[in-house]
């Protein structure tokens, strides 16, 4: 009994959590006339089925089309670079020993927590010193080197068991087969998690694109839709649901790895 | 297992899709650009009284600008304007005076010999940009898009910077390929990578050799994608 | 063995570089920026951008807003999580796909939300979307925490308390709660972390730079500061911000050494 009464709960928890998507998605399906197209309380309630916003994104405004990729191609480089870089400095973690290794973890930990505004001064800085203002390495280049995902992988490999790592060293010296051969198969589900969720961050980024590019043929998506500036709202609507996909199917295949990973989280 | 089958499928379709889109982008732009018919404005002669020295009443003949009476809808016209952009429309208010044999005169606001615009009152916007259709002499207005003015330009150079960048799309393809790869890589096996990135691949090749030859005839495209709206007011009218 | 550990140490050095390169050196860079009047004169002016940053009305209004943000969302954002992680135990089976209701908002675009959001709650008005746009997209991470301390709950500890007449609510209070005592430390560093994060969202949501009062957080100080270029302003505001953040993970950490 008590079960069922949770579930019922639960159930409409759910809905009521899955309501705002729902909606986005079902208003994209009927754009209203361009006259009456505001944000207004009305136009969640949808009048009819046309396809006329992601006509007019897609076809009209497909100089928006330029932006997604760009989002497709910031994120993606961006997630393989950071995991690239972050799984040798997570194992170096968990495994070398050395002399300021808890204070230097601790610093990561501390840059990890920074909120955006403090990091992106000092990474403006550095940017503009390096003359890479307003080209795409400024948004892949500082991403790239987020300490979140070494500080999750350290976390996690903590976790592992280490017997592994000594019956290895028997066997060979090489730090790269032993990493290999006996870490990485068992990080499968950290680094997914670490993938979908650093995509994820980065898909979604606003500010830095607006602070370090001029250029709008070099923004990413998000931060045209997210100032929705020549846009009518069914265009926002339309793009905003295209902007979801690859989200969602990214974390269809990754939940249970997703959950796995974060649940390494800890201090 | 099943969930990640779909997912890939949805991911392989959805990439798909917009490069498609970003490939035809423009064709697909031209394609449903609002068809409008012309007719230029001419000269006319209209009677017109005189009042005389003598107080008597003559009828004299005037040459006036003239524009046949049906594309007199309130106190506005479209005019075109010819670009090399393209074709624009912009709107022109008038006053007119009187009407004889079919004709209305125009006592402001045009000039002889312009481009005026058949059946404006629709939907055409000040500053649209449209397709002038030659042949058919009767209106086949069917979508109007809404460049706002000053925009134009803008989404003109984005469409340059889609249509030139070519190595931007190979490289997304590359790209869409690599994140394919991986996931049937680390979550399948190794047996059965191909056949998704090489549909892909042959897909965007074929697409990118074939866009300029391909030309959906324009007439396939409907007003409006899909409105049930519009049907169900049909049915209404008609059946009930 | 020796020679091994020392490679390892190798592993650390691409990662080491890039942090130094974006975050270290023009960190450094941002502390001496705070310490000087203005960047073309150079001069040495101690700590009085710091009182001036400290006693501008904006920054004041910035810091009680984010204050109030910790104050008021936070709990309630922890306690809708702890709620949601507790009807979620042991949910198995194809109810465990509840789950991910709770979760995905996580990972959702802001900018895809915020239309709803607009029309929703309108742009005028309380900060109340704000806050709970913050809770929508912070509780998944927070059950994915909680979910995880539950799991690792032995079953016995129940029983024993279920036989001692402890049920319900009383039973998560009196014998939940203290043993997830650590995580729930975590947990509220977390939230508390993150709601200096949130001016992504406050951003989208108002799609300005000016909010209206109550909204003005920190991270709109810093914000606008940049697009002024106001180097030195920003400059303190920048340290006196990861001076706070650095008080908080440091305490977290010190409390959590203690409860572990």
């Amino acid at each position: 009994m008590e079960k069922v009464i949770r579930k019922v709960i639960l159930s409409i928890l759910a809905l009521i959590f899955l309501l705002p998507i729902l909606l986005t998605v079902i208003c994209s399906f009927s754009a209203g006339n361009v006259d009456t197209d505001a944000f207004r309380l009305e136009r969640l309630f949808p009048s009819g089925f046309n396809l006329m916003g992601y006509y007019d994104l897609l076809i009209e405004h497909s100089g928006i089309l330029r932006n997604f990729w760009n989002s497709v191609f910031y994120a993606g480089v961006i997630t393989c670079l950071n995991i690239l870089v972050a799984v040798p400095a997570a194992y170096a973690f968990s495994q070398a020993r050395f002399r300021g290794k808890e204070l230097l973890f601790f610093f990561y930990i501390v840059l990890t927590m920074m909120p955006l505004q403090v990091t992106l001064l000092p990474n403006y800085i550095g940017l503009r010193d390096m003359k890479l203002l307003d080209t795409p390495f400024a948004i892949i280049l500082p991403a790239v080197f987020t300490p979140f995902s070494v500080f999750l992988m350290t976390q996690y490999m903590r976790g592992l068991e280490q017997s592994f790592v000594e019956a290895a060293l028997l066997e060979t010296r090489s730090v790269i087969k032993i990493a290999g051969m006996v870490i990485l198969p068992q990080l499968r589900a950290c680094i997914f998690a670490v993938f979908v969720f650093v995509f994820a961050e980065h898909w979604n980024m606003v500010e830095q694109p607006d602070i370090y590019l001029r250029q709008e043929s070099l923004k990413p998506l998000s931060s045209l839709l997210a100032i929705g500036e020549g846009l009518t709202a069914s265009e926002v609507l339309a793009g905003s649901v295209i902007f979801m996909v690859p989200i969602v199917i990214l974390y269809l295949y990754f939940h249970d790895s997703l959950e796995i990973g974060l649940e390494s989280m800890k201090l | 297992m099943k969930t990640r089958k779909a997912a890939t499928r949805i991911l392989t379709v959805f990439f798909t899709i917009m490069l498609l889109f970003t490939l035809f982008a423009e064709d697909l732009y031209h394609m449903t650009l609002p068809k409008v018919a012309t007719k230029t404005s001419t000269r006319k002669v209209f009677p017109y009284e005189v009042t005389g020295v003598d107080g008597s009443t003559i009828t004299v003949e005037r040459t006036e600008v003239a524009i046949p009476n049906y594309m007199v809808t309130g106190d506005s016209v479209y005019v075109l304007t010819e670009t090399e952009q393209g074709a624009f429309v912009t709107k022109r208010k008038i006053k007119t005076g009187k009407s004889a044999g079919g004709w209305t005169e125009i006592t402001e606001g045009l000039s002889g010999r312009t481009k005026v615009v058949i059946g404006s009152d629709r939907k055409l916007r000040d500053g649209s940009r449209v397709l002038v259709d030659e042949k058919s002499r009767q209106v086949s207005l069917y979508r109007v898009q809404d460049i706002r003015i000053g925009t134009a330009l803008e989404s003109q150079y984005y469409r340059m910077c889609i249509k030139n960048n070519v190595w931007h799309v190979i490289l997304i393809a590359a790209f869409t390929l690599l994140i394919i790869c991986i996931c049937k890589v680390v979550l399948k096996g190794r047996r059965r990578i191909l056949w998704t990135p090489v549909m892909v691949l042959w897909c965007v090749l074929v697409c990118f050799y074939l866009r300029r030859f391909i030309m959906i005839p324009p007439e396939w495209i409907p007003e409006k994608l899909i409105d049930w709206n519009g049907w169900r007011e049909n049915i209404k009218r008609f059946w009930i | 063995m020796r020679k091994y550990l020392l490679k390892c140490r190798l592993f650390l050095l691409p990662s080491l570089l890039g942090v130094a390169l974006f975050y270290v050196f023009p960190y450094l860079r941002v502390i001496y920026y705070s310490l000087i009047e203005n960047q073309f004169s150079k001069k040495f002016v101690g700590l009085k951008n710091y009182f001036a940053v400290l006693q501008n009305t904006y920054f004041r209004l910035a810091l009680r807003n984010s204050l109030l943000l910790i104050v008021i969302a936070v709990p309630v954002l922890v306690a809708v999580a702890f709620l949601l992680s507790v009807l979620l135990l042991r949910m198995n089976g194809r109810w465990k796909i509840l789950r991910i209701a709770f979760i995905f908002p996580m990972l959702v675009p802001t900018a895809s939300l915020v239309v709803v959001w607009r029309t929703l709650f309108g742009t005028e008005g309380s900060a109340l979307p704000v806050y709970l746009l913050f809770i929508y997209k912070n509780v998944g991470l927070l059950v994915i925490l909680f979910s995880a301390a539950f799991s690792t709950l032995d079953n016995a500890v129940f029983e024993a308390a279920r036989i001692d007449g402890a049920h319900g609510f009383t039973m998560h209070r009196k014998v939940t709660l203290p043993l997830i005592y650590p995580t729930l430390l975590f947990v509220v560093l977390i939230a508390v972390v993150y709601s200096f994060k949130v001016f992504r969202e406050s951003y989208l949501y108002f799609g300005t730079s000016y909010p209206p009062d109550h909204s003005y957080t920190l991270q709109y100080y810093m914000n606008n500061h940049f697009f002024k270029l106001n180097y030195q302003y920003l400059a303190s505001g920048a340290v006196l911000t990861s001076l706070i953040i650095y008080l908080i993970v440091f305490v977290g950490v010190k409390l959590q050494k203690r409860f572990a």
